[in-house]
């Protein structure tokens, strides 16, 4: 290597070499399938340019010791955030998927915590080496936004809640630890499966596209995830929209349809549990 | 102990790491050990469990921040929300110093989470003393660099390592975090003296000690952190504690994690050899 390359350079080089995809026998130490397109040559090439042989090494076994260290961390990292989205995917799938993922979104975070924030958007513009059904992409969709929204509700904020006396008085905002989600899929069952015979995945297969509006909150240390009635969900999102009680109240009263008779009379229990839990702060 | 400005004057002795694993367990017990060690990127969130558990733990004993992510090496700089991120923290634990690796890990904001070698030229040299003066400058705290354990060696080096730790602290005005297992895994992947190695540093900057255990893979040593220290890792952090006096030490064991006591029985191996030697406060420079 030309002994004056600039450190930047050098930095340039290096990182490009460690997000080729794996190949031999890094490779196959994953549950990543084989690629047809065999090893990438830019590990070689910027090894011999930028690394000195060892005693008992040559530059791309050096650098090769790098490469996988950066795949296998990743890939670990979304595997302990989406288990739910293996089991429904499978491993070849979900390892092919991650991979593609990786290769589209590397990290940007100083946080590995962050790294899968992406995956519902990169889901759907993925190419299935074995193509997976149009139903199980959607409701791997479904199941990847959960699980983003578990990790997020599990190191989100808290700030002082409000006291259900000062609702109406200020602008109100939900904690940060409040997700909401309104998906197509019964993802919430699959997802507090541990395990997913064939026969339980026939029956999740079978589930019929509707919505299922689901909030996803810390209670004390722990991440939880409950299915609410379409309008106190719709309240929770006027609110989060409005920051005003009132006029959250006046949104949710104009949709047709929205407020059934008996949600009017649970409206009051619905602040009271939200109201108990903490669940909104000043806006 | 080996007290100075890096450390804060601090006469920390023996502390392990502070893994998830053990949490339950150690504010249920409050074991007998010295202080703790974090990995701050850990606890650089918002809330939720990682600080509640944090909290808990900074109440019983000192804490103090190790990161991995500041990359003080990297050729565009530091990240700046990253910085402020950073010294939230150590608002939160108060702890005495922070410290972080010699190394690069991003570009152009693509984060490799790794800890990637430098090449020691004069160039590294001055990138790394910037980006430190400029972490110790938002930090108001002293900074402490950890050498690194390595498997690449690069064309365009023209100093050793341990030259370019001196000039880097010394250009920096830094303290440094001495780990010893990195040393030794250095020496055998790279065929240096582990020994000399040590003898070649600025021993007043020492401000803490690090201990592990490392796996075999083949021709090289792997810096894996499962395994206990083993013996020549032992006699090195002897002759470690010879040159630079007592020095709050830690043990890292961060895979293939064993049970509470097992950890804190291997970290206080540590103390024969600090008791063998004069508590002292040096002064750098």
């Amino acid at each position: 290597m030309p002994g004056d390359m600039p450190l930047l350079a050098l930095q340039q080089h290096m990182l490009r070499a460690l997000q080729e995809p794996l190949s031999g026998e890094s490779r196959t130490r994953t549950a990543l399938a084989p690629r047809p397109e065999g090893a990438s040559h830019v590990v070689s090439q910027v090894a011999d340019l930028l690394l000195t042989p060892s005693a008992s090494l040559r530059p791309a076994e050096r650098l090769e010791l790098y490469h996988r260290q950066y795949w296998f961390r990743l890939l670990d990292a979304l595997e302990e955030d989406f288990p739910a989205l293996q089991r429904w995917l499978g491993t070849a799938a979900f390892w092919d998927l991650a991979e593609g993922y990786l290769l589209a979104h590397p990290s940007r975070s100083f946080t590995l915590r962050h790294l899968g924030y992406a995956l519902p958007a990169y889901l759907p513009k993925h190419a299935f080496r074995n193509p997976v059904t149009a139903l199980d992409t959607a409701f791997a969709l479904d199941l990847a936004r959960l699980e983003v929204a578990l990790c997020q509700a599990f190191e989100a904020g808290e700030r002082p809640p409000l006291a259900g006396a000062a609702l109406g008085e200020s602008t109100i905002a939900l904690q940060p630890y409040v997700k909401l989600l309104s998906l197509d899929y019964p993802v919430d069952t699959l997802w507090r499966q541990r395990r997913l015979s064939s026969a339980r995945r026939e029956r999740f297969a079978r589930a019929q596209p509707r919505t299922r509006w689901l909030i996803v909150y810390r209670r004390g240390s722990r991440v939880e995830v409950e299915r609410v009635p379409r309008a106190a969900f719709a309240i929770l999102v006027a609110l989060q929209n409005t920051g005003h009680l009132e006029r959250a109240l006046e949104d949710v009263a104009t949709v047709p349809g929205l407020l059934r008779c008996q949600d009017q009379s649970r409206i009051a229990d619905w602040f009271s549990q939200w109201v108990a839990r903490g669940w909104f702060c000043a806006g | 102990m080996s007290s100075n400005r890096f450390n804060s004057y601090s006469d920390l002795g023996i502390g392990i790491g502070l893994r998830s694993v053990h949490l339950p367990r150690i504010v249920e017990t409050l074991p007998s050990v010295d202080w703790f060690e974090v990995i701050s990127e850990a606890y650089m969130v918002e809330g939720g469990r990682p600080l509640a558990w944090l909290d808990q733990v900074a109440g019983h004993y000192p804490i103090v921040q190790h990161g991995v992510s500041l990359y003080p090496g990297s050729a565009q700089g530091l990240d700046e929300a990253y910085l402020q991120r950073l010294k939230e923290l150590t608002r939160r634990t108060k702890t005495p110093w922070v410290s972080d690796h010699l190394c690069w890990g991003s570009v152009a904001g693509t984060v490799s989470h790794d800890l990637l070698p430098l090449p020691y030229t004069k160039e590294a040299v001055r990138c790394t003393v910037a980006n430190i003066r400029r972490a110790q400058d938002t930090l108001e705290l002293p900074f402490v660099v950890e050498n690194l354990s390595s498997y690449a060696e690069f064309h365009a080096s023209t100093m050793s390592e341990w030259q370019f730790l001196c000039e880097v602290v010394e250009g920096a005005d830094a303290g440094i975090l001495l780990d010893v297992n990195n040393i030794y895994v250095s020496s055998v992947n790279h065929g240096f003296d582990p020994y000399h190695y040590l003898e070649q540093l600025p021993h007043e900057r020492v401000a803490q000690i690090h201990v592990a255990g490392h796996s075999r893979s083949g021709e090289v040593i792997i810096d894996t952190h499962d395994h206990p220290v083993c013996d020549a890792v032992w006699r090195l952090y002897a002759r470690a504690i010879e040159l630079c006096g007592r020095t709050p030490t830690l043990l890292e064991w961060d895979a293939d994690i064993p049970d509470l006591e097992t950890v804190l029985a291997e970290a206080h191996k540590a103390r024969r050899y600090l008791t063998a030697q004069p508590v002292e406060t040096r002064h750098a420079g």
